[in-house]
């Protein structure tokens, strides 16, 4: 649709012109019949005189042959007849030279002009007659000849204004993947030149990208999209948006393909701003929700002091046992509120490094490990090798299954059922290619649809006056920064799994 | 004289020890549940003199345990100390009196806000229940 929008002002120039040279066109056959009748009219004079004089020269011939005078003598009139063929002749000589000859040879010679490129004259021939007429639609023809290279020309130069200025980055790749062309822009932000490889000008890489978008219009003949994350000729890291589109040659086979992309980072920086906004939008409407929470610490402290002192003055030691671990309790879950707090209100997710999820959940795994041990739960790894590393942010996924794990520690020892309690850490490939999953087992007490409905939101918690509410809201933000999902499976008396897709690749977010 | 009986209702054992020693050291006669429906259970088999009731509690609020034990003909008159630590600028204690209260059921006789203040617990609770008796006396 754009194309034809930017190609409408010069189609109606083009349709103009063609009017113009139409109508020149009939003024030129006008003139050309106009000038048709003086020339020829001399040449009939002149032929006439000719063939008059044969013709006379052979008539005085005939009439004294028969009348048997040889006055004049017959050598005279044959003299005369042979004047007028010799007349004739020059007459017809010269027609046939000025007439056809030498405007065959101008005509020629303008077409062997035409035919090397170079501007045929103005006029190709001034004579008159059909090769008149002819030489002047050859240059009606060369003239429009001329206006399409000029429309050509104007085309063209529009085409490069557009392809240099517009606010894109735009390249054009051969099948080797070399840059065959790239506008100013992609230039001046990716570096690098035409005969350079894309993913090295685009990413910074030795070797084609895994999903290579390019690649892909080249097999199937089709335009496809995705959001990629480049590197700048500063070294910046640039989120864009990609498209290729197939171009093909003139025996329509996909000989190049066009890469057009859009730089994210001020979509990227209003996205950040409004998670910043709705962070703090939440962050104010959980005041009062806060507030209700350190009440209940305060009134659970204050009441811890009350019932030391009272067994203080009283010297009971059962109840002083009481009041000391209400303070300690209380103490605990200020602490407890404190760091969860500090945790939700951190800008979120930092810099995605490659970081082995293994390496991780080991880490996570050995800071349990003893806890479990002594509230006799089994606590079991179950690594993938192949997994492989991923870019995340190694401080948020650590806090994430620390969360996971903590809660399904708790889970278990809430469970009233005896049974030999275990919890799983397990790392493996994700559901679908390109995903890792992060899952946490256990065979604790479960919960029911409406606990898993409520488990996501600020201040829930199943675990009374022991929980924040804020672990698996927070475990769930990072998550969802991370571009991947976090899932629940529970049964009640059963256990619970909690499932982390990531991405391998952050611009590719997980569909939930 | 035979002491008070009151029942305390709150889903935070810490507060329920609390308040129990604290009423206790005051002379008063307790018991109490960590959740509504135990609590119901409790004022119906005990029929104390005062309840004290926390306002948001899993499973069933205070709001609702309010709401039965004034429309149950043989509690309604068990007069009740609602305790929060939901209030803020925003929420007033007064906004939830009205919010608790409707036409056919009177407000809560008292309101305390957590951190809880000993000494205005009990001076609500004793004004509460001489005015009780009071009532009572005229009744009779």
């Amino acid at each position: 649709m754009n194309q034809v929008k930017l190609l409408g002002p010069q189609m109606i120039r083009h349709t103009m012109g063609r009017t113009t040279n139409q109508s020149g066109g009939a003024e030129s056959r006008a003139v050309a019949a106009r000038g048709w009748r003086g020339p020829i009219a001399v040449e009939i004079a002149l032929l006439a005189a000719g063939t008059s004089l044969l013709w006379i020269g052979f008539f005085l011939l005939g009439a004294m042959t028969l009348c048997g005078v040889e006055q004049f003598g017959t050598q005279s009139l044959l003299l005369l007849a042979g004047s007028g063929c010799v007349l004739q002749a020059v007459v017809v000589g010269m027609w046939v030279h000025f007439m056809v000859g030498r405007p065959l040879r101008e005509v020629t010679g303008a077409m062997a002009m035409i035919a090397r490129g170079e501007p045929a004259e103005s006029r190709i021939f001034r004579g008159t007659g059909e090769l008149r007429l002819l030489s002047e639609s050859m240059e009606l023809a060369c003239e429009r000849v001329r206006e399409r290279e000029r429309q050509l020309d104007r085309s063209r130069k529009e085409f490069r204004t557009l392809f240099e200025h517009v606010p894109s980055y735009i390249a054009v790749v051969g099948r080797d993947f070399r840059i065959v062309e790239a506008n100013r822009n992609f230039r001046e932000t990716f570096g690098g030149a035409e005969g350079d490889q894309c993913y090295h000008v685009y990413k910074k890489r030795d070797r084609k990208c895994d999903n290579c978008l390019a690649e892909k219009s080249f097999q199937d003949g089709s335009a496809h999209e995705s959001e990629e994350l480049g590197v700048t000729r500063e070294g910046e890291q640039i989120p864009y948006l990609v498209y290729t589109a197939p171009v093909a040659n003139e025996w329509g086979e996909v000989d190049h393909v066009i890469e057009m992309s859009v730089d994210l980072r001020p979509l990227k920086a209003l996205e950040q701003e409004k998670l910043q906004a709705e962070r703090l939008a939440i962050v104010g409407q959980t005041v009062a929700s806060l507030a209700h929470g350190i009440k209940n610490i305060l009134t659970g402290l204050e009441g811890g002091v009350y019932v030391t002192q009272t067994a203080m003055s009283k010297a009971d030691q059962a109840l002083l046992q009481k009041g000391w671990e209400m303070v300690e309790r209380n103490i605990q879950r200020i602490s407890h509120l404190v760091r969860d707090l500090l945790a939700y209100s951190r800008v979120g997710v930092g810099e995605l490094i490659p970081t082995d999820p293994n390496g991780l959940a080991k880490e996570v795994f050995g800071l349990f490990s003893e806890t479990a041990r002594r509230m006799g739960i089994q606590l079991i790894l179950e690594q993938d090798a192949s997994v492989g590393e991923v870019p995340m942010d190694p401080r948020a996924v650590h806090t994430c299954l620390a969360n996971l794990l903590s809660n399904a520690i708790d889970a278990c020892a809430e469970d009233p059922q005896e049974k030999e309690h275990r919890v799983i850490l397990r790392t493996r490939g994700g559901p679908e290619e390109g995903q890792i999953s992060l899952e946490v087992e256990d065979n604790g007490m479960g919960m029911d649809e409406s606990t898993k409905q409520k488990l996501f939101q600020r201040f829930f918690s199943t675990k009374g006056t022991r929980g924040t509410g804020l672990g698996l809201m927070l475990t769930s933000k990072l998550v969802h920064e991370h571009g991947g999902t976090i899932s629940v499976d529970s049964c009640p008396g059963h256990g619970s799994r909690f499932q982390i897709i990531l991405p391998r690749d952050k611009t590719a977010s997980v569909s939930a | 004289m035979k002491p008070k009986k009151i029942v305390v209702i709150d889903d935070e054992q810490d507060v329920v020890t609390f308040l129990t020693t604290l009423l206790e050291e005051s002379g008063y006669k307790t018991c109490w549940a960590l959740d509504g429906v135990e609590g119901l259970e409790k004022i119906r088999k005990e029929l104390p003199d005062l309840i004290c009731l926390d306002l948001l509690m899993p499973e069933k609020t205070g709001i609702l345990l309010y709401r039965e034990i004034r429309k149950d003909p043989t509690l309604k008159e068990i007069p009740v100390i609602m305790i929060t630590g939901f209030s803020s600028p925003e929420y007033p204690l007064i906004d939830f009196k009205r919010f608790i209260s409707t036409k056919s059921i009177p407000p809560p006789e008292g309101f305390m806000e957590k951190p809880i203040d000993r000494q205005a617990l009990l001076k609500a609770i004793q004004e509460t229940l001489e005015a009780r008796e009071k009532e009572k006396v005229a009744s009779d």
